[in-house]
């Protein structure tokens, strides 16, 4: 038996060679988002990108079904959009629908995370330990009902800045004339998509809460901004410029405070305090 | 080395041999096959961070190359298993009838250095088995004096106990410590040849154009009919004397006790040796090979200065036959060892410390070089497309792994965001990944053509390890890294600011005296 021949090897060397050179142009269209669409023909698409950190979320895109998030599923890559205005909805049973609306442009990509909030939020009321006859599973142990306490005197050094620093630390959390906004501070680096109203039209600033009531205090927490505003009591917002940003109202009392102490979001209501759970 | 003579650069080993302005060549001749391979990787890193974009072209362009690549030489590893398959149903001393072979002797080197009685008797036992006259096979036991006088009792001992059955049978013991000498197989065997020559072909006044040297490894097992085969294709060779003949390596002696990880290396090794013969023109010989005895006598036998002795001595030929000199494939097979340590580790540092003695291979590129150019004979053609194939070898092994499985990945971490928001971005590993997933039938193919080489299953194990004979295949993409693209990286660094590699002796451990 002889080996194979030049001719075969070079026939199959030849093909290999033209399917190469054929794929080559078709697969780099394809990488950078060019796609046949009957009607239009060649398409240069977009795409969009959903994280649900949640599992059991089910996302839709214009009213149809993408998929339902689970335990090795968090990211939704959804390509071939023509550009133009998409409308995504996550929902998940026992918490608050996320709606947003999104600009897909042509080559480019917008991600978006959910923003999932529970609708039912409940605020615990703290009973310091040492102020009742025998401690129980509802009470706070002394020393931490201590520890929130002071959070909320005046002089305390755990009292809310002003300005807060956040990761990546180019997002500053400002809170001003009863405003409460998100700057992007560093000039040289794209800005995360959520400054973005389209993937190529980033802003530096996140209006959080602009002006219908006044905010007295903010922070970051849980993915999202926590501000007080004497009008309405304390509100967890999420920090997107995209409409619309998800907001609920954590603990409608009026002149009701809130602080953020070792990673529990307590709140007080006149001398009492609550710690808001569920989140 | 005498300037006077026509090819006083035979034998030039690295650029310390040389002086003046032919050293300074040949060290960049050295510098080559790693310059080329950092500045690829480097090139690589360096568009991640800058141009992402392009990388990510890049990085597409290889992944289909790849399959593409794979489909050419899964055509050609197809084509020659069958041509095994074939050689090895043909009754070659049959084919022999015709021929006027019976002036024909084998001179059989076995260099011979720590190894086990077993080990060697069991090669010897092999050539025993060989359908063939035994009288027409002369065996030289190669021993090295620095092995110590154990070892050489061992040698004595096969001598005593199977040198009765061959036409001839020496041991040898090359010296220690020749100056000018690199302790390893090739100043071994170089040795041992002219010690043959000495000893038995002339004692015997044997012609040296009728002798065929055989220079195996010390576990070289050969199939039954081995020398029939390789008297064939010396008899019908056009140019007999201008030719040497490379069967294919296979790793079944003791194959089934081999880790996983050991034996898909050494098919990937036969595999490649096997698609290398279906292109002839790309073949050096490597590993256990055949060279007749005149022109390796001619060219000074193997070179005493070099790791890779064996592919180099095809070099050797090639220049100073003015590139008049070629390999026949002989699509039959010789076993030896797969890699097999004690433990785990010491398999996986042993296949790793081989792989770097085999990819320093590129120490050829600078010899064939420098030799391309003090040759004016030699056709350019020839000139070019050899120091291409050479160099693109050794590129592509080295570059290709790790371009595929690592760094054409960069543009996705370093990228920056600007390229992570684009459709490419997210398209880079779902089509990268595509193309290599299909590359996966290359391995499909070779887990079929594996199943088909190995030797029968031993009793003492179980079905379940044959299912992992087919399994082990996915550890592929990490073997061409780790055992492949790395040790060969090093090997290149080696060469490339001359810290040079001494040769290193692959151990030989077996649990199991199998038969072929």
């Amino acid at each position: 038996m002889q080996p194979m021949s030049r001719r075969r090897r070079r026939l199959y060397l030849y093909a290999l060679v033209a399917v190469f050179v054929l794929c080559l142009p078709l697969v780099m269209f394809y990488a950078n988002g060019y796609r046949f669409q009957s009607g239009t023909g060649f398409v240069l698409t977009g795409g969009v990108i959903i994280t649900i950190s949640k599992s059991d979320a089910v996302l839709s895109i214009n009213g149809a079904q993408v998929g339902t998030s689970g335990f090795l599923r968090h990211n939704f890559y959804v390509d071939n959009l023509s550009p133009g205005i998409y409308q995504v909805l996550v929902t998940r049973e026992g918490d608050n629908p996320w709606h947003r609306t999104l600009v897909v442009e042509p080559e480019l990509v917008t991600d978006a995370q959910a923003f999932l909030i529970p609708v039912e939020i409940t605020s615990v009321r703290l009973v310091d330990a040492a102020k009742v006859a025998s401690s129980t599973a509802t009470t706070t142990p002394h020393a931490t009902y201590e520890l929130y306490r002071k959070a909320f005197l005046p002089t305390s050094s755990t009292s809310t800045p002003l300005v807060a620093l956040h990761k990546p630390v180019s997002e500053v959390l400002a809170v001003q004339g009863g405003d409460v906004s998100v700057l992007w501070t560093d000039p040289d680096t794209v800005p995360p998509s959520r400054f973005c109203l389209g993937p190529s039209s980033c802003g530096t600033e996140i209006p959080v809460e602009d002006g219908k009531q006044t905010a007295v205090n903010a922070e970051f927490y849980g993915g999202g901004i926590v501000y007080a505003t004497k009008e309405g009591g304390v509100f967890l917002k999420e920090i997107d410029i995209r409409p619309e940003p998800l907001s609920v109202q954590l603990y409608p009392v009026r002149g009701a405070e809130f602080r953020v102490v070792n990673g529990h979001l307590i709140v007080k209501d006149g001398t009492a305090l609550y710690e808001i759970t569920g989140l | 080395m005498d300037p006077k003579d026509t090819y006083w650069y035979l034998h030039v080993g690295r650029a310390s041999d040389l002086t003046g302005r032919d050293r300074v060549y040949y060290r960049l001749f050295e510098m080559l096959p790693g310059v080329l391979s950092i500045a690829t990787l480097l090139l690589f890193v360096l568009l991640s961070f800058t141009r992402p974009v392009w990388a990510a072209y890049l990085t597409i362009i290889f992944a289909i190359y790849w399959l593409l690549k794979t489909v050419y030489l899964s055509a050609h590893l197809r084509h020659n298993f069958k041509r095994v398959r074939h050689n090895l149903s043909v009754d070659w001393n049959e084919r022999l009838k015709n021929l006027r072979h019976q002036e024909i002797t084998h001179l059989v080197i076995f260099p011979f250095y720590t190894e086990g009685y077993e080990v060697v008797a069991e090669s010897i036992r092999g050539l025993l088995a060989s359908q063939y006259d035994h009288k027409r096979i002369a065996v030289v036991i190669a021993a090295e004096e620095r092995a110590g006088k154990a070892q050489r009792a061992v040698a004595d001992r096969i001598a005593a106990d199977f040198s009765g059955s061959f036409g001839a049978f020496i041991v040898t013991e090359h010296p220690a410590g020749i100056p000018g000498e690199l302790p390893g197989k090739g100043s071994n065997i170089s040795y041992a040849a002219e010690e043959a020559r000495k000893r038995i072909l002339d004692v015997q006044q044997i012609p040296y154009e009728k002798v065929i040297v055989s220079a195996f490894d010390i576990d070289t097992v050969v199939y039954p009919q081995y020398f029939s085969c390789l008297t064939w294709h010396f008899l019908t060779s056009e140019r007999p004397e201008r030719t040497s003949f490379q069967p294919i390596p296979l790793y079944n002696n003791n194959i089934w006790e081999a880790p996983m990880l050991s034996r898909v290396i050494a098919y990937s090794s036969s595999f490649w040796q096997m698609i290398q013969q279906e292109r002839p023109e790309r073949l050096a010989t490597f590993s256990s090979h055949a060279v007749p005895f005149k022109p390796l006598r001619e060219v000074g036998y193997w070179q005493r200065n070099v790791v890779s002795e064996d592919s180099r001595i095809f070099w050797n030929l090639f220049v100073r036959y003015d590139g008049d000199y070629d390999v026949v494939p002989m699509a039959y097979p010789v076993s030896m060892d797969a890699n097999v340590a004690s433990n785990f580790w010491g398999t996986a540092r042993n296949i790793y410390l081989q792989h770097r003695r085999w990819t320093y291979g590129a120490e050829n590129i600078p010899y064939i070089l420098f030799a391309f150019l003090k040759n004016p004979r030699i056709p350019r053609a020839k000139k070019m497309r050899a120091a291409f194939v050479q160099i693109e070898g050794f590129w592509s092994l080295t570059t290709n792994p790790l371009v595929l499985f690592a760094v054409g990945w960069l543009p996705l971490i370093v990228g920056g965001r600007a390229f992570n928001a684009t459709v490419l971005s997210y398209n880079l590993p779902l089509i990268a990944k595509g193309f290599l997933t299909v590359s996966l039938f290359g391995l499909v193919v070779s887990a079929a053509i594996a199943m088909q080489l190995v030797p029968e299953r031993p009793r003492e194990y179980g079905r379940f390890h044959s299912l992992m004979h087919l399994l082990q295949w996915i550890l592929v993409p990490m073997t061409m890294v780790v055992f492949s693209a790395i040790p060969g990286l090093d090997a290149q660094m080696r060469l490339m600011f001359g810290r040079y590699l001494g040769f290193w002796v692959t151990p030989k451990n077996r649990k199991l005296a199998n038969k072929v």
